[in-house]
């Protein structure tokens, strides 16, 4: 039997038909579950995904309504359990406000996603940005072929700048292995400036995880470059010459883009009961 | 002498996001059965050097710029203090982000484009507006931080004190009363 996977809907979300998918394909029985559903999810599934989109629709702050729904105390108590659970973008907004990362203290809300640091305006930002995984504690530190290698991925959001007022927080979560991807500026080095981290993210931090590292809440979004085509060709990198080889003749649009290894590792960690 | 002006902007219709957050408090916060509505402006505050004019130069603004108010959808009015002039017993919480992002905005877009004289600060807040049941009891800034400023999960709603300011008030008598 097929491991299976949740992908949570809230009202407003937009990317779950795609995060389902992109389950699928990595050999996942994926359903999208309603936020409301009267169902025990941790008996159901192995795993879940929050996607990206505007639950709620942003209001009072991104993520903030949606993480006082009773499916957040489910989510909770799965993850106590060891289950993934993955939240992109939206997803992590929501995970952030739930408590559920970094989650040092049970049900405690340690940080938050606030708006977009940027030169002269604030508000929405969409762009591809370049990050860094550095192993750690997470599921991501098995993601094939990226580890420690910096790769391109697209982000779009208005509140993707992980802050803390504990001012030593975030720099225990970097020695304890709980940041597994930073923005990079092009010479591959962590960086928080602007535009290479796209919105003044303390310590470039990209995605945080709990400390068990089965939870992790990232803004970039995987899903979409999970195959080739979906990388631009001027990307100055392999990835976009990848790309533009593809004119050539040269592989295939299906190929792996590079937010696929980000997804299969949650996917084996799903096959894999969390361990 | 620095002097300040207040201008309060909310919609003419419901507020949905205040309806949603209502919704929220009232179902999800312990204590929350207590909010009897929640209703949400923009307030911007102006510090300026107590210069004669100054309000009447930023209420022709306001009325003929579209720059704070869009007159199809919004309601506003001026005020020397926020607190002032509310309906009933209410708190007011208002939530700044700890940069002000939105008033340095403002404030240069005034400085720069308008050129609006003895102007020296713009301070942007969401301003929620609760008003509570006859029985919440007297304490009620102390009921507004429960149901507003989240902590935990199971907390309250409103400002996430990792990256947002906060004041809580009690609504004061109107200005004209307390002459």
């Amino acid at each position: 039997m097929r491991a299976r996977a949740a992908v949570i809907q809230f009202p407003g979300v937009n990317c779950e038909f795609e995060s389902a998918r992109v389950l699928r394909e990595l050999g996942l029985e994926a359903d999208i579950v309603g936020w409301n559903e009267p169902i025990d999810l941790a008996a159901r599934y192995g795993g879940f995904l929050l996607p990206g989109g505007f639950a709620y629709q942003d209001r009072v702050r991104a993520g903030a309504i949606a993480s006082r729904e009773p499916v957040l105390t489910a989510l909770a108590e799965a993850a106590a359990a060891g289950a993934p659970i993955l939240g992109i973008c939206n997803g992590a907004q929501i995970l952030v406000e739930a408590g559920l990362v970094p989650g040092l203290r049970e049900g405690k809300i340690e940080a938050a996603l606030a708006p977009n640091r940027m030169p002269h305006r604030t508000g929405y930002h969409c762009a591809w940005v370049h990050v860094v995984c550095r192993g750690g504690r997470s599921f991501l530190s098995r993601a094939e072929g990226i580890v420690g290698k910096p790769f391109p991925i697209p982000i779009a959001h208005a509140e993707g700048r992980f802050v803390s007022r504990e001012p030593a927080l975030f720099d225990q979560l970097l020695e304890e292995g709980m940041i597994p991807l930073r923005y990079v500026s092009p010479s591959g080095e962590p960086t928080a400036l602007h535009p290479y981290c796209p919105n003044g993210s303390t310590l470039g931090a990209a995605a945080l995880s709990n400390r068990e590292g089965n939870v992790v809440a990232m803004m970039p979004h995987p899903e979409r470059a999970f195959y080739l085509y979906q990388v631009p060709d001027t990307l100055p990198c392999e990835w976009g010459e990848r790309k533009a080889g593809l004119a050539a003749g040269a592989g295939s649009l299906f190929d792996p883009g590079p937010g696929r290894a980000v997804l299969a590792a949650f996917a084996d960690a799903v096959r894999e009961g969390g361990k | 002498m620095s002097r300040k002006l207040d201008l309060l902007v909310s919609l003419r219709t419901r507020d949905l996001a205040a309806l949603t957050a209502e919704e929220t408090i009232r179902k999800r916060i312990p204590g929350g059965e207590k909010l009897a509505r929640l209703d949400r402006a923009d307030f911007w505050e102006f510090t300026f050097d107590g210069r004669e004019g100054f309000r009447e130069a930023m209420e022709k603004l306001v009325r003929e710029s579209n720059l704070f108010v869009n007159p199809n959808k919004h309601a506003y009015r001026f005020a020397d203090d926020y607190r002032t002039g509310w309906q009933g017993a209410c708190a007011l919480v208002a939530v700044r982000g700890r940069e002000d992002l939105e008033g340095a905005l403002a404030e240069e877009t005034l400085r720069s484009r308008y050129r609006v004289p003895g102007l020296t600060r713009v301070r942007y807040a969401t301003l929620w507006i609760l008003q509570f049941d006859a029985a919440a009891g007297e304490d009620l800034a102390l009921l507004a931080e429960s149901l507003s400023i989240a902590t935990e999960r199971k907390g309250g709603l409103l400002v996430n004190p990792h990256y947002q300011d906060y004041e809580i008030e009690r609504s004061r008598p109107s200005e004209r009363t307390a002459r």
